[in-house]
This record gives C-alpha cells, sequence and structure tokens, in this order.
C-alpha cells in the first residue's frame, strides 16, 4: 500500500517521503502549520479578537462613537477616555472600535464581489477554454490596467459618495486577481481525471464544474481572500482619508487619520487608528502568507 | 445486430501548431474497425503512441471523431444530441488507469460510487445507500470504507471502488483503460477475478485496453493490435497470439519477457563462486 | 533435496559474502512517522558478489527502493535513518560514512538508474553536457576528453549519429532513448556496481527488450555488478544472477534464479510466481488476497501470514520467523519452511 513518492523539494535534492506519512486530511495539515508558527497564531488570535469587537461594537465601546461632548475636546488620555477626545470631542477609543466594523464591513462587501464574479468567470474561463477563455482574459487584463482609487472616484463621480458605492469599485477592479487565480486552479483540475470520469458518467457540465471542479480549486483561492482582505482595509481607509468613503459623522479609521492630520501635534489622535490600520493589513498578509506556505508544503500542492 | 458494439472507420486527427504557420497533422486514431459482442472481452493491445486510449474515449464519445461511426447496442453514437448522449451514458461506463485520481479525492467514497445514480435516476437516498452499500460489499469493500476519502485507500481499493461506482447504473459495456497497470502484481489478479466474476454475473462487455500482453491473453477473447493509430492484426486471442501474422504482433510477443529462467534469450546465469576464504 | 536444514541465527555472514562487492547486514532502516521513527526495512541481509546480478524483487511496500537508498547513502537526504545493521562496499563500511567520502564513491563507484527516464535528465542541458560534467567530476578529465567520454558512451548505448545527439535536449529523445542515456551517464565512470531501480518499467516492451539486451551486453563487457530492482518477474527471469525476495520491509527469501523460479520456499514467493498470467492458464489468475501491511500496522508474528495460503495458525501468527538456510545460497524466512513443498512457477 505504501510506495514511495518523489517529491521535488525546495532544496536540490529530490525527497523521497513514506506515503503512510503524507495521507492525512488537508485541513488538520494546515491547522498543524499555523500551530507551528507562533507569529501565524498571533495574527490568527488578533483577527478573531477584532472580528468580534466589531461584531460587539456597541456593547464594547465604552461611549457612543458620534456622541461629541464639546465641553471636552482634543483631551489627552485619561480622565474616562481610554484614549482621549478628538476634535469635536467623541471618545477615540469607542470610535477605534467603530471604526474597525466599518473597515470589515467594507473589505467584506468588496470581497464579495471580487469573489463573487471572479469565482465564477474564472471557473467558466478554466474549465471551457478556447473563445470564453481568451475574451474573459482580456477583458480582466484590461480591468486590472485600472487604478482602483480613479475608478473608485470615477463612481463617485457619477453615482454620488458614500462608502459601499466606492467599496463595489475596489471589489470590481479586484476581480482579476481572483480570476486569474480560479482560473490557473481550473485548468489544472479540469485535466485531472476525476473530472474526465465524472463527464463519462453522464454527470452535466454544470455539475461538473460545481461539484468537482470548483471545490477543488477553492485552496489556492484561500489566499487571495486573505491577502485581499488586507487590501481592501487599506482601500477603505484611503478612500475615507480622502472623503470619498465613509460619510461623517460614521467611525472609520481613515477618516480618523483625516481628522488627526489637523493637528499633529496631538500624537494620540494619530497613533490608534495607525496602529489599528497597520496592524490589520499585517495580521491580513501573514495568515494569507502562513497558508500559502501551508498548502505550498504538501505533496502535490500545485493542485488543489 | 447482435453486437453490442460496432465501429467502423473510425478516425481521429490531432492537430498541433508548429511555428506560427505550420500545422502537424498527428492520425492517433486511422480508419480503424471493430466490433464486440455481448458478454466478450476485446483487448485492444499496442504500445505507447499506437492510439488505444484515444480509440477508447472515441468509442465513449468523450472525443469527437472526426470520421467513422460509433454504433452501441444498435444506436448510432454520432446521431444523438448532448442530452440523450448523456443518458446513454448510463450504460456504458469506464475504469481509469490511474486509480488514485480518477475518484475526487475530497468527496467520500460512498458518495463517489453513489454518483452516477444520482446523476441518471430520481432515488430516494435510502434507496440509494442500499445500492451503493451492496455493491462495496460486491467488490470487496467493507461498509466502514464509506465514510472513507480516497487518501486512505489503496491502489487495489481504489480500483474497486471505480469498479463499484460503474456498476451501480448495470451499464452493458465497461470500458477498462489499462485498469490493473498501475496496480501491484498480487493486487492486479484479484480485480481481474472481480472483473471476470461480474462478467458472468451481469453478461458485461469488456473492452480492455492494455499493453500487458501476458494479461491480456488470459483475460481477453479477442483482440486487436494496433500500432500508430491502425489496426494491424485482429482476430480471437488464441489465434493471434500462437499464430500471429502481421511483423509487428510477432515483435511485440517476441519482446514478452518470460518469467521462466530456463528460457532465457541472454547468457546463462552466473553461480555463486564456491570461493572459501 | 537439501541434505542439511540448519537455522541460523539473523546475521548470516557466510563464506562468499566476505568476497562480495556489496554486503548488507541485518539493515533497518527508519522514517518519522506518526511522530515516532518507525522502522520500514527490518534486518535486511543480502550480498552481491563481483560480476553478479541480484534481483530486488518487491511489490509497494516492500522496502526495496529505501534498501537501495541504503546502498547508495542516500538515506538521510531522503528524511530517513539507518537505526541498525552496516551496508558494506568492498569490504569498506559505508553505513555512516559522511558525506565528503561518499562524493568520491557515488557516481564514480557505485551508479543508479532510475524508473521515469525522461524525468531523471535536467531538461536545460543537453546529454552529452550532461554526461561530460559527472564525467568531468569523478574523473578529473579536460573538458574536450570528457566530451569525448561522453560521446564514446553514447555511441556504446546505441544512440545513433551519438556525435550529433549529444548536442540535442532530452526532450529530443523517446522514453526508450532516455533510458540510454541514463545508463551511459551512469556507466561514463566505469562503475562497479550499478543500482537499477525498475529502469524498464515504464518503457514499451519491445523498447524494454532492447534495454534489457544492452545491459546485458554492458555488463558482460564492463565485469559490472548490478542489484536489479524490479516487480516484474519476467524481466527478472532473463536478466538475474540471484534473487532476493522482499515483503513487509523484511527480506523473505534469496535464492539463485533457477530455484527462485523451480523450487521456492517461502509462500510469498509462489505467490507472486502465482499471479503471473501463463499461457494455457485458464482466465482466473491466482491471487494473493488481503494487502500489504504499513509499516505501523504490521502483523504480529510472520509478517506475512495474514495473507499466506499455508499459514499454521498454532505458530505463525506468534512467533517471528528467522532466516531458514537451505545451503546452496538459499535462505527463506518462513516458520513452515522445510516442510512446504512448493511447485515454483510450474503449477
Amino acid at each position: 500500500m505504501t510506495e514511495l513518492e518523489l517529491l521535488p523539494a525546495t532544496g536540490t535534492e529530490t525527497v523521497v517521503v513514506p506515503a503512510v506519512a503524507t495521507r492525512r486530511r488537508s485541513r488538520h495539515r494546515i491547522i498543524s502549520h499555523f500551530l507551528r508558527q507562533p507569529i501565524a497564531l498571533a495574527a490568527v488570535g488578533f483577527l478573531i479578537l477584532l472580528a468580534t469587537v466589531a461584531v460587539f461594537a456597541p456593547v464594547v465601546a465604552p461611549y457612543n462613537p458620534n456622541h461629541s461632548d464639546l465641553l471636552a475636546i482634543y483631551q489627552p488620555p485619561g480622565n474616562g477616555h481610554l484614549l482621549g477626545t478628538d476634535e469635536i470631542g467623541r471618545d477615540v477609543f469607542s470610535r477605534l472600535i467603530f471604526g474597525a466594523r466599518t473597515s470589515l464591513l467594507a473589505a467584506l462587501e468588496a470581497l464579495g464581489v471580487s469573489i463573487s464574479i471572479g469565482l465564477l468567470l474564472g471557473l467558466a474561463a478554466g474549465y471551457y477554454g478556447r473563445r470564453l477563455d481568451t475574451t474573459l482574459s482580456r477583458i480582466t487584463d484590461a480591468l486590472m490596467s485600472v487604478p482602483p482609487l480613479i475608478l473608485a472616484l470615477a463612481m463617485v463621480a457619477v453615482l454620488g459618495p458614500g462608502l459601499p458605492k466606492a467599496m463595489f469599485a475596489v471589489g470590481i477592479v479586484s476581480i482579476p486577481r481572483v480570476f486569474r487565480v480560479v482560473r490557473a486552479a481550473a485548468i489544472d483540475v479540469r485535466h485531472r481525471t476525476f473530472v474526465e470520469a465524472s463527464v463519462a458518467l453522464g454527470c452535466r457540465n454544470s455539475r461538473v464544474l460545481f461539484r468537482h471542479i470548483l471545490p477543488n480549486s477553492l485552496s489556492p483561492l484561500l489566499v487571495v481572500i486573505s491577502v485581499s482582505m488586507g487590501t481592501f482595509v487599506v482601500a477603505e481607509a484611503g478612500l475615507s482619508y480622502l472623503g470619498l468613503g465613509v460619510q461623517p459623522p460614521t467611525a472609520s479609521w481613515g477618516g480618523m487619520l483625516a481628522e488627526a492630520s489637523h493637528r499633529l501635534d496631538l500624537q494620540y489622535l494619530i497613533y490608534p487608528p495607525g496602529i489599528a490600520l497597520a496592524l490589520t493589513v499585517a495580521a491580513f498578509t501573514v495568515v494569507g502568507d502562513t497558508l500559502r506556505r501551508a498548502i505550498g508544503a504538501r505533496p502535490g500542492a500545485t493542485r488543489a | 445486430m447482435t453486437s453490442m458494439v460496432e465501429v467502423h472507420g473510425l478516425t481521429k486527427i490531432f492537430h498541433h501548431r508548429r511555428g506560427l504557420h505550420a500545422k502537424d497533422e498527428h492520425r492517433a486514431v486511422d480508419d480503424v474497425t471493430f466490433s464486440l459482442d455481448r458478454g466478450r472481452t476485446l483487448a485492444v493491445v499496442g504500445e505507447s503512441g499506437a492510439g488505444k486510449s484515444t480509440t477508447a474515449r472515441l468509442v465513449l464519445r468523450l472525443i469527437e471523431p472526426d470520421a467513422g461511426t460509433i454504433h452501441f447496442d444498435g444506436t448510432d453514437l454520432l446521431a444523438l444530441s448532448s442530452a440523450d448522449m448523456r443518458r446513454q451514458r448510463r450504460r456504458m461506463q469506464m475504469i481509469f488507469q490511474d486509480p488514485y485520481s480518477a475518484l475526487d479525492p475530497r468527496i467520500t467514497i460512498g458518495h463517489s460510487v453513489a454518483e452516477p445514480l444520482k446523476v441518471h435516476f430520481h432515488m430516494n437516498r435510502s434507496d440509494r445507500e442500499q445500492i451503493v452499500a451492496r455493491l462495496l460489499g460486491r467488490v470487496g469493500l467493507g461498509q466502514h470504507h464509506l465514510e472513507r476519502l480516497p487518501s486512505e485507500l489503496s491502489g487495489g481499493q481504489l480500483q474497486r471502488v471505480s469498479i463499484a461506482r460503474a456498476l451501480t447504473v448495470d451499464p452493458l459495456l465497461i470500458v477498462c483503460d489499462e485498469a490493473v497497470a498501475a496496480l501491484d502484481v498480487s493486487i492486479r489478479a484479484e480485480v481481474l477475478n472481480l472483473l471476470l466474476d461480474i462478467q458472468e454475473e451481469r453478461s458485461v462487455s469488456y473492452l480492455f485496453i492494455a499493453h500487458d500482453l501476458a494479461i491480456v491473453e488470459a483475460f481477453a477473447d479477442d483482440v486487436i493490435v494496433m500500432r500508430n493509430g491502425a489496426v494491424v492484426e485482429a482476430g480471437p486471442i488464441g489465434d493471434v497470439f500462437t499464430a500471429p501474422t502481421s511483423v509487428y504482433t510477432k515483435e511485440l510477443l517476441a519482446a514478452i519477457p518470460v518469467p521462466d529462467p530456463s528460457q532465457r534469450r541472454g547468457n546463462a546465469p552466473r553461480d555463486e563462486p564456491a570461493v572459501v576464504r | 533435496m537439501p541434505s542439511t536444514v540448519a537455522r541460523v541465527s539473523p546475521s548470516p555472514l557466510t563464506r562468499a559474502q566476505s568476497d562480495a562487492l556489496l554486503s548488507v547486514e541485518d539493515l533497518c532502516v527508519a522514517f518519522p512517522m506518526q511522530r515516532d521513527w518507525i522502522n520500514v526495512v527490518e534486518d535486511v541481509s543480502f550480498h552481491v558478489n563481483r560480476g553478479e546480478t541480484l534481483g530486488l524483487v518487491g511489490e509497494s511496500g516492500s522496502g526495496k527502493t529505501v534498501t537501495s537508498m541504503a546502498v547508495m547513502g542516500l538515506v538521510p537526504a531522503v528524511g530517513g535513518r539507518i537505526t541498525g545493521g552496516r551496508v558494506r562496499f568492498d569490504g569498506r563500511d559505508t553505513t555512516n560514512l559522511d558525506e565528503r567520502a561518499w562524493l568520491g564513491i557515488r557516481g564514480r563507484r557505485i551508479a543508479m538508474i532510475f524508473q521515469q527516464p525522461t524525468r531523471s535528465l535536467d531538461p536545460a542541458f543537453t546529454v552529452g553536457d550532461q554526461i561530460a560534467e559527472t564525467v568531468r567530476a569523478h574523473l578529473k578529465l579536460s573538458r574536450r576528453e570528457a566530451w569525448d567520454r561522453a560521446v564514446s558512451f553514447l555511441d556504446r548505448v546505441r544512440i545513433p549519429i551519438a556525435a550529433k545527439r549529444a548536442h540535442d535536449y532530452p526532450h529530443t529523445f523517446s522514453g526508450g532513448m532516455c533510458q540510454r542515456v541514463m545508463i551511459a551517464m551512469a556507466l561514463a565512470c566505469e562503475p562497479e556496481l550499478l543500482v537499477a531501480d525498475e529502469p524498464t518499467t515504464a518503457l514499451d516492451v519491445t523498447v524494454q527488450s532492447k534495454v534489457i539486451e544492452l545491459l546485458q551486453e554492458l555488463r558482460r563487457e564492463m565485469n559490472l555488478t548490478i542489484v536489479y530492482i524490479s516487480h516484474d518477474l519476467g524481466v527478472v527471469a532473463e536478466i538475474c544472477d540471484r534473487v532476493a525476495v522482499m515483503y513487509g520491509g523484511q527480506v523473505v527469501e534469496v535464492a539463485p534464479i533457477h530455484d527462485i523460479f523451480e523450487r521456492p520456499r517461502h509462500p510469498y514467493t509462489q505467490g507472486l510466481l502465482d499471479s503471473i498470467p501463463k499461457p494455457g492458464g485458464g482466465k482466473r489468475l491466482l491471487a494473493i488476497p488481503g494487502q500489504v501491511p504499513a509499516p505501523t500496522q504490521l502483523p504480529s508474528g510472520c509478517r506475512f501470514h495474514p495473507r499466506c495460503t499455508f499459514v499454521d495458525s498454532g505458530v505463525c501468527p506468534t512467533t517471528q520467523p528467522a532466516m531458514v538456510d537451505f545451503g546452496t545460497s538459499h535462505r527463506a524466512r518462513c516458520l513452515r519452511a522445510e516442510e512446504l513443498d512448493l511447485p515454483g512457477i510450474r503449477r
């Protein structure tokens, strides 16, 4: 039963591993990869904390983020305000927490747009190939040449300001990233014997696509999702900083940075949103990177 | 028509782009004609590049032929719409060479075996599960295999799963594309015996693609020998193997290593030196 | 009919072995599995005399490839560890040899050829370059001399128009031709021992026949000693002088070629012989029921007993069989070896 498989290793020698040792469920392998890297664990922990805070924001935040106390503007940290107050007396800490909610929701919206469209198009292009593939690839290539913020500006100009519209634009522009990865995975999976077997059994194309090709094309997508979330969070912050995203008084890290730029001497206004942004993006990137390595470490890992 | 499968003048040409303008033509299958009766086994033998696998895929219409006709149980396969062709597939199944990649790695054995039933019949779940359980037992696997993933089974077991899957819809034809080539020698015998039992029980016809002539001789009734896409010889196994007419067939048969050291073609074996230190 | 049958303890260092070019003694190799080091090869002993061809026969899970890795000193490179026994090449213990010392042996005195010839050649370099590079590394020849030698070996392995073909890349060679190139590369430094791991399994039968012919010729010309790993008993019958049969990480039988086929002593060997389809043997093949055990789930007692038709339920599941010596260098690891009368290939 155990056959020795020759695998290309990272070094120059070929690695022969008894197959018994490598036949574990892929999920466990990915999890164990994470468990071995403390930074990855910290990143995952941070993201879970962030998500929880975002979901339970009204409970966690000590103050209403939009409540302004004009008698206590520009208060430094202390006196009941953990991180101080901003230019119209709103609690910075509470705004930070609600800002997390804004960031994550915005990122999820962009993610939803890019995945729903990118996945379908990528599967179709990878599976059907030829003309459909060529057409879709050209279109997404063209889309890739559009700078996201410019497109967001254009959409805002046409449709009016607002974060949902802006993030929709960011999502659209991110379709090519998803498309490429899914298409590559679909092309790879398409050639595998079990796909031919499904057709030979009598499966319709749609069944082959959704029951067989899709699930086997997902794991490279996990990496893209994770890294993209980081990008989307920054995009939201950038748009809100420019005033194109979130509209006041809604709390957003980008917006807070914009307000903080009026009083650069007050460091307690700059650091919280800046650090929160940096940590969030770093966490998503680390998770994405660890996933990439965990998936890549498996034998035959180029196939999902 | 008494034949299960009748193929006339089957041809498939592949085109390769060479450089910017030139196109190379490769006749993978060239004017192939044969027939296969109910309950019999026809072997298709030849070396790599002979066109055996392509022929098998043409018969099942997994690839479209460029010329020729394919009749399956009286039906002209090439005249069918894609929906009708899909329905026909119920009656013609295939076992593939690599047992490890023939099953979706993310789907449990039970679900993989049940798939043809889901695709072709409207059955409730418990009926389906009954059939799957019965067939798994028939191929010599246990109920505990239902929940396993393909990665947890051996090559021989996986090939049996593929056979069970093929049997769920009670096909008339099973194409075995080098079905035992990737298995260990001692496992091959088991799988082949299983296929023989099934043939006796259900009168299934086998189109048996192989390059191992020794197995073909034991297993098949008739044989066609292919070379470079064309049939160079055809006939009952006994005739072709004992009195081949084609030079190529003779070459093939002569090249088979005989598992008998007293019939070595090369030099005699060296004896262990009786040297005493 | 052997007149003396002796029960030998598991370290048979007979007289002939001390003359051997390669001697493997009680070898144990372990790999990390399930959080522990598990032996995938255990108590393996065999020897190969100069000029001899030993067949190493087994199916997947038998340990034959790992054993060949140990002969080449490649076990650490593949993540394993030799946990017992030793390997001796030309009298010298190579079991714990460091890499520096191996550089003078591997490729120079012991060469290896593999199963998938098209994958073993570097696609980025011409065939002549690859052979010349090996030659220069081991034989300290000039570029010109190394190239000439490469061409002469390509010619020797019957590559037509060798001088021109030496400038071609591997992808322009067919499978059979690639294997010849591999053989040329392996033999260009005129090694004493060649380890061939299923070199013809991936080849067409007519091509295989020619490659085997070639190996036989070269063996004669260069007085090569060969360890030929295969699961194909037909090829083994054609090329080997002696055979070691492996199962579940152990050697279960060693015998001269005729004995293996006509007078085997181990039920597994008989099972292998039975599962070969024979002309006029009828459709049904004799199979060995069950499957090869994983190294982590070895049966108690004899490793083969759950699948054995001759099992004696009194002793076989509980006692681990030692090698039984039948004289004329025939050994078998079976508790019932003396009493069984196995028919061999002529059933």
